[in-house]
């Protein structure tokens, strides 16, 4: 059973790899990768494998992977707690992966007088275990303790980390129970004792039950020195060159500590053995699962590496295309990027998780797949926030040109038809907005205290029109010949007779450009310049970018 | 007294536009000011169209940063200047929005008092260093025929009663920095009018009407240089290249006169 559940979830995991490879080259990030022959991509991508991961650039490639995989030298750069716990996981798993899972094919020739029961082996297995979960907590602790990195954890880190802990601690499990097991003494006695003389074997029964901390069903006598000794005596001829003491599996044998006293039971229902096949399902849930899940990075990441390095991908159209898939996919949700994310506390405020880098990458991704879904009205109005200081980018652990991909999804979804909120504007005029927005139910504000609303605000203004003639929109737009729909003056006359509605499409609300001329020169003490930013305000809450949209 | 700011150098220059901090901080190395980098995040100006409340939450977890180290915060750029400066006004006079705002810093362990002070890089030279300090250190004085147009800024300058910077309309402290170089000022009456970068997005036809006329402003006074202290500006006067005028930010022309390059 365990070899065709071993087959079917390898087989998986190819078919899942083709799959993710053809996503390379079938979804379309913007315009310019959509114009390429997918058949030309189909080569490209072939191309950018067997150059980055097969041969030539070997310079390059042995230092990608010397720096960036094997030290991570990015991720430290980034944050050297996160480097800790990704170092312990990733060479913790390495190791146990090559030469505990695979010791048939590698430890046993690489290693001098392998065996998996004897020491250094057994202390260096614990000791990896040990740095997995270590690693795993650290990674919880992170998650759990930084808040915008909180916020974006899935269900996919989590879970992730839990399948990688699991494997861990069903390993440790197992190998408790096994140094408890009178079933396993029985068999090893069976399969390398030559001789079957009961004296021999209770001498060693009673040699094993005090030193390797077998639990045998029938008391025995671990006092009797004459037979300790015996047992003594048989150990070494049979025993000993395979077998380091337990306590050298320094985890697994204080578990034992904890199963002891019910190793009858545990004996009864096969514990052992059930939990080997626990450990074996849950290492091939995890090999078919590589390919669909965060787990991917450990394919994509590397390559994204060389691709951003190399010069083929730039020059080559067809193969850029692809790249800029491949860099999506080699995301491992880290959340780096969010930490670091200049407007993320605008995102606390706002609410729209397509603020946050580390979930527009999910948005735009679905927006290459070609679908259309809510995701990617967030995706406009939350990329539109950013300020393009480029710290996701240099924090970026998996080296993705992360600012470049926001500022082609700008133009990516104008394409599609999905305008900024400025453009949008310009499609109706002020009092159509009016009536469009008259007929939907107005949007929560967070902000309460309007000064627009109160009558006082302009209770004192006297229609001089002072901030219309120092306004330098209004002069500017009268002069290029297309004046200004309304005049400051005007907006301040229209919310002074209760026409707001009126008032929060007008284009001079729109382009003001915040000068304060209007303000300061105001002999009333008009508040202009406030009231205008705050009818912005309000009238970003009322669009409804669905409007125009084809989506 | 040794100086020390927690220097904020805002979204554009850690990202596409580094040269003006580049050059304001060797500057500050030149003239001895001491100042640490924090964990900054956007100041808050260019989301105060869409949601005041973000904004001024920006600003605040900012400033709650610097207050932490007990440092002033001093910004080369007058956009984030302005925009921090409001925030701190709305912040001590909406009590609802300071609690809400303080509500929010604390599940990070920030807290905002406000009182801490917000500085502009002019005004730090001016009215921290002064006059006479940064003369000292001029060993290459420009050529009196250099004559400088010095471009304000609107955000730092209006509402004046907010940002305390200058006179809302006819400042001084820019034009007396420069004096220090050697170099002559000129007055334009275009120098504290929008450069009109807050619309190049929106009204890209209007932003360029708007930056053209001061710059026909500057060379009506006969200038032959223009200095900005504000990335927004300098942004924008580059966007149309430097053919009609060289225009250089105001520690490029400061560096320049102390250390010849």
């Amino acid at each position: 059973m365990l070899k065709y559940s071993f087959y079917i979830s390898f087989v998986i995991c190819i078919g899942g790899l083709i799959f993710r490879m053809v996503q390379w080259v079938r979804f379309d990030r913007d315009k310019e990768s959509a114009e390429q022959s997918k058949v030309k991509r189909v080569f490209a991508l072939w191309e950018s494998l067997w150059n980055h991961l097969v041969s030539a650039q070997i310079l390059l490639m042995l230092k990608a992977i010397f720096w960036d995989g094997l030290l991570q030298v990015r991720i430290f750069k980034s944050s050297p707690l996160r480097w800790l716990a990704h170092m312990s996981i990733f060479w913790g798993f390495i190791l146990l992966l090559l030469f505990h899972a695979l010791d048939d094919y590698i430890s046993v020739w690489a290693l001098p007088e392998y065996v998996s029961t004897l020491n250094p082996y057994m202390f260096l297995r614990n000791l990896c275990g040990v740095f997995v979960l270590s690693g795993i907590i650290i990674a919880l602790y992170r998650r759990r303790n930084q808040l915008i990195v909180t916020h974006i954890s899935n269900w996919m880190d989590y879970s992730v980390l839990g399948l990688i802990a699991a494997i861990i601690v069903s390993g440790f499990l197992v190998e408790a129970l096994q140094i408890i097991s009178e079933r396993q003494f029985d068999n090893m006695v069976l399969d390398y004792m030559i001789t079957d003389d009961e004296s021999e074997i209770s001498a060693l029964r009673a040699y094993w039950a005090k030193n390797y901390s077998v639990s045998f069903a029938q008391p025995v006598d671990i006092k009797n020195e004459i037979l300790l000794k015996a047992g003594h005596s048989v150990h070494q001829d049979a025993c000993a060159s395979c077998h380091s003491l337990p306590q050298y599996a320094f985890v697994s044998y204080n578990l034992t500590q904890l199963f002891a006293p019910f190793a009858t039971v545990l004996h009864a229902i096969h514990l052992d053995e059930i939990l080997l096949v626990v450990h074996y399902m849950l290492c091939f849930i995890g090999l078919a699962w590589l390919p669909f899940s965060k787990m991917f990075h450990m394919l994509t990441t590397p390559l994204n590496y060389c691709m951003t390095a190399s010069s083929q991908e730039s020059s080559h159209s067809a193969a850029t295309a692809n790249g800029k898939i491949v860099s999506l996919d080699a995301c491992t949700h880290c959340g780096a990027c969010s930490e670091h994310c200049s407007v993320a506390p605008i995102f606390r405020v706002i609410g729209n998780d397509c603020i946050l880098p580390s979930e527009k990458v999910g948005a735009v991704r679905l927006m290459a797949a070609g679908r259309h879904p809510i995701v990617l009205n967030n995706l406009s109005s939350g990329n539109a926030i950013c300020t393009e200081c480029n710290q996701c980018t240099l924090n970026c652990p998996s080296g993705i040109p992360l600012l470049d991909i926001w500022q082609h999804a700008k133009t990516e979804l104008e394409h599609k038809g999905l305008y900024r909120p400025e453009d949008v504007i310009k499609n109706h005029s002020a009092y159509e907005w009016a009536d469009i927005w008259k007929s939907q139910t107005p949007q929560k504000q967070a902000y309460q205290s309007f000064i627009s609303d109160d009558s006082q605000t302009y209770e004192a203004c006297v229609q001089c029109s002072i901030c219309t003639q120092v306004c330098p929109i209004v002069a500017a737009a009268s002069s290029s010949g297309e004046p200004i729909d309304l005049t400051p003056q005007q907006v301040m006359n229209l919310l002074r007779i209760g026409l707001k509605d009126r008032a929060l499409g007008t284009q001079m609300v729109w382009t003001c450009a915040t000068c304060y001329m209007c303000q300061e020169h105001c002999p009333q003490g008009i508040p202009v310049a406030d009231v205008l930013y705050e009818l912005r305000n309000l009238a970003h809450a009322q669009i409804n970018f669905k409007e125009t949209g084809e989506i | 007294m040794q100086l020390k700011y927690s220097y904020f150098p805002g979204c554009k220059i850690s990202g596409q536009f580094s040269d003006y901090g580049t050059s304001t901080q060797t500057l500050m190395k030149l003239l001895g000011i001491e100042w640490v980098s924090l964990q900054f995040n956007c100041c808050g100006y260019p989301i105060r169209h869409q949601n005041l409340e973000a904004s001024v939450f920006s600003a605040a977890r900012n400033i709650a940063l610097a207050e932490q180290e007990h440092l002033d915060i001093m910004t080369p750029c007058k956009c984030c200047f302005g925009n921090l400066k409001h925030s701190q006004h709305m912040l001590k006079n909406d009590p609802n929005l300071f609690k809400r705002v303080n509500e929010r810093l604390k599940e990070e362990g920030l807290n905002y008092s406000g009182r801490i002070e917000i500085k502009h890089l002019l005004t730090v030279l001016y009215h921290d260093l002064g006059v006479d300090q940064m003369k000292e250190h001029i060993v290459h004085p420009y050529q009196s025929q250099t004559r400088v147009a010095a471009s304000y800024g609107c955000h730092a300058l209006r509402p004046a009663g907010i940002t305390n910077f200058d006179h809302p309309f006819d400042p001084t402290i820019f034009e007396k920095v420069i004096a220090v170089t050697g170099a002559q000022t000129v007055f334009w009456p275009k120098r504290t009018e929008c450069c009109g970068h807050p619309v190049s997005e929106k009204n890209p036809t209007l932003s360029n009407a708007l930056l053209q006329s001061k710059i026909s402003d500057a060379i009506e006074a006969n200038a032959n240089m223009i200095c900005t202290a504000c990335t927004y500006c300098q942004m924008q006067y580059e966007s149309l290249g430097q053919a009609q005028l060289p225009v250089v930010t105001i520690s490029q022309l400061l560096k320049k006169a102390i250390s010849g390059n």
